[in-house]
């Protein structure tokens, strides 16, 4: 009974879906979730985040910084539970047709020579969230969201210590440029239904 | 201690920035093997042309990209100044592939409205001695022809304080850009100093109202070298109380010379004519010829800034009084009285201003004479002092004179 009350679509849960409906349909993307018995993974295998307007800038040999965040929301569909953010510098060697993303830190990791495809996977791929803590038996919500970042909003965003979540709070919280792309996609999950997978390569 | 600070804060602000662009970007590796600056119709290379839309100070870092490693945060920087400067919509950057292999190509590509609109204030000046000057237009861009009308009221510049209406046209660049068309109209009511109605006493020379039209074409020979002509037609309405009007009309040409010489030290030098000859073959009522030439030379190093300044005039035959040369306002003999000077003009002038510039302070030397052919020459002298950023000043002058220092305090912009 418990379990039937847990996978009712609350009210807020349709409003919720409602308003990010119109995102859903600009993007073909659908969502699946990897667990590997520790985190959780987005899988969007359908999602091209390197096309349109940001392509065009890179291939004007600028630098996109794109920031993501994964955040797990509790079966109510509002408290957040846990916030993964994360950002991705990606540019494109104009005269080799490659792409190099860079996650930035203490020590930043970078990928050279990628074709568009594995570029976005490895930036997938670094999307994860932990699952410390979380209760096998309940339901979460997974909330992905994806966006270029203007430049002078990363002063605000990124820290000595790392990202800034009040900025990412900040930044995600505020009505996105409609000119700049933006996906946004979430996913109902329960631990004990996801099957334990091994961390996928794409490339 | 505070050097610890200072250096605690710069590394944070470092961090906080986030990583430099030359870490993230693949193209960082890449040397720009050139740079090109493009609009509508136009297209300059800043490392080659010195085109006269672009500061030389934006020039010459656009220049320097050139033969450097690609920076694409600079080049952001740029295009802002660029897009500024330009008053553009939008610049847009491009890198593309070099001619060898490793070097880029980087072109700003600027877009401007084809229809905008400014308001400006050519001229705007508080003088001690001869009160308020100023100056508002707004001037209408289609597809590069100007439209401009305003409103000025000028105690400063002539003889006469002229208030009234101004309206201009300016055609977009003709015969390949080497060319454009002006005409420019102003209405004005005078005002004259009683220094000068005594002066003039029994004299018909003064008038209460004039108009002028002057069409003129200007066209650049080379890019050092412009070269105008023209006429202007002015009517100058009662003279005295119920008579014609009277017309000053005139052919005008001039001709303007500009070099700079980039270096260590950035010269520049100016020089310029001007002709204005009335003559009874387009009906004047007034028979003269008056020239101008000036010259100018700047040298800036740094923060500092040497200007020499010197021009001179001669009027044969009779000319109305606006045609009239004056000395001893905000630009000429700062310091003195124009009405002291000679309250109706002289025909005959020399002068010669020597400026300073460290940063925003600035000092200067004014010396000159102005007499009318025949008359002694009496050579004066001012010494000033003030600040000046852009286009905006603030001077005390002191006019140099036995036995007595009235300073005279100016402000403004744009004179």
């Amino acid at each position: 009974m418990a379990q039937s009350r847990a996978r009712r679509t609350s009210r807020r849960s349709w409003l919720a879906a409602g308003l990010a409906l119109p995102l859903f349909i600009g993007q073909a993307a659908t969502m699946e979730v990897a667990f590997d018995g520790d985190t959780l993974r987005p899988l969007v295998p359908d999602l091209h985040f390197l096309s349109g307007r940001a392509l065009e800038r890179l291939k004007d040999a600028r630098t996109v910084v794109f920031l993501s965040q994964l955040t797990l929301l509790g079966e109510d569909h509002v408290t957040p539970f846990r916030r993964a953010p994360q950002r991705f510098y990606v540019s494109y060697d104009i005269w080799e047709g490659r792409f190099k993303v860079t996650i930035p830190g203490v020590t930043p990791e970078s990928r050279l020579g990628l074709t568009a495809e594995q570029a976005e996977a490895w930036c997938l791929e670094n999307m994860a969230v932990s699952t410390l803590g979380m209760a096998r038996d309940r339901d979460y919500w997974m909330q992905f969201d994806l966006r270029t970042a203007d430049p002078k909003d990363m002063a605000s965003i990124v820290s000595q210590s790392g990202i800034s979540i009040s900025g990412l709070i900040e930044l995600f919280s505020r009505k996105p440029d409609a000119r700049e792309p933006h996906w946004v996609m979430e996913r109902r999950l329960r631990l004990a239904d996801l099957h334990r997978s091994p961390t996928r390569r794409y490339w | 201690m505070r050097y610890v600070w200072l250096s605690a804060l710069l590394a944070c602000g470092l961090l906080v920035a986030g990583p430099q662009d030359s870490e993230t970007n693949v193209n960082s590796r890449y040397t720009v093997e050139n740079v090109t600056v493009s609009g509508e119709g136009w297209s300059s290379s800043p490392a080659v042309d010195r085109d006269h839309r672009i500061s030389s100070g934006l020039r010459k870092e656009m220049a320097a990209l050139v033969g450097e490693k690609l920076n694409p945060a600079k080049l952001d920087d740029l295009a802002k100044r660029l897009r500024r400067e330009l008053r553009a919509h939008a610049v847009e950057q491009h890198v593309l592939r070099g001619r060898s292999p490793e070097y880029v190509r980087v072109i700003f590509q600027v877009e401007v409205p084809p229809t905008r609109f400014d308001a400006s204030v050519p001229k705007f000046l508080y003088q001690g001695e001869q009160g308020w000057s100023g100056a508002i237009e707004g001037t209408a861009t289609l597809h590069e022809n100007g439209f401009t009308a305003g409103l000025v009221s000028d105690g400063d510049e002539l003889v006469e304080r002229y208030t009234g209406v101004v309206a201009r046209y300016e055609s977009e660049p003709l015969m390949s850009e080497r060319a454009r068309l002006r005409f420019e109209f102003g209405s004005y009511h005078e005002l004259w100093n009683p220094a000068t109605v005594t002066a003039a006493a029994g004299s018909p020379a003064l008038y209460r109202t004039r108009q002028e039209f002057q069409p003129v074409l200007s066209v650049e020979v080379s890019r050092q070298l412009e070269v105008s002509f023209g006429a202007s037609f002015e009517s100058l309405g009662e003279p005295v109380a119920g008579a014609e009007p009277l017309a000053a009309n005139a052919l005008v040409a001039g001709a303007r010379y500009h070099q700079e010489i980039e270096g260590a030290s950035d010269q520049a030098v100016e020089a310029d004519y001007d002709l204005r000859a009335g003559t009874q073959a387009l009906a004047s009522d007034y028979a003269y010829s008056r020239h101008r030439w000036g010259f100018r030379y700047r040298l800036t190093h740094g923060k500092q800034e040497l200007v020499d300044d010197g021009w001179g005039g001669v009027i044969l035959g009779q000319a109305p009084l606006f045609e009239r040369f004056v000395l001893g306002n905000s630009t000429s003999l700062r310091g003195w009285n124009k009405f002291d000077l000679d309250p109706l003009g002289g025909n005959r002038v020399v002068h010669n201003t020597v400026e300073y510039h460290y940063g925003i302070f600035q000092i200067f030397c004014d010396s000159g004479a102005i007499w009318d052919g025949g008359q002694p020459v009496v050579a004066r002298s001012s010494l000033g002092a003030g600040l000046r950023q852009g286009i905006f000043s603030l001077a005390l002058a002191f006019p140099l004179r036995d036995g007595r220092m009235d300073p005279v305090f100016m402000v403004g912009m744009n004179y």
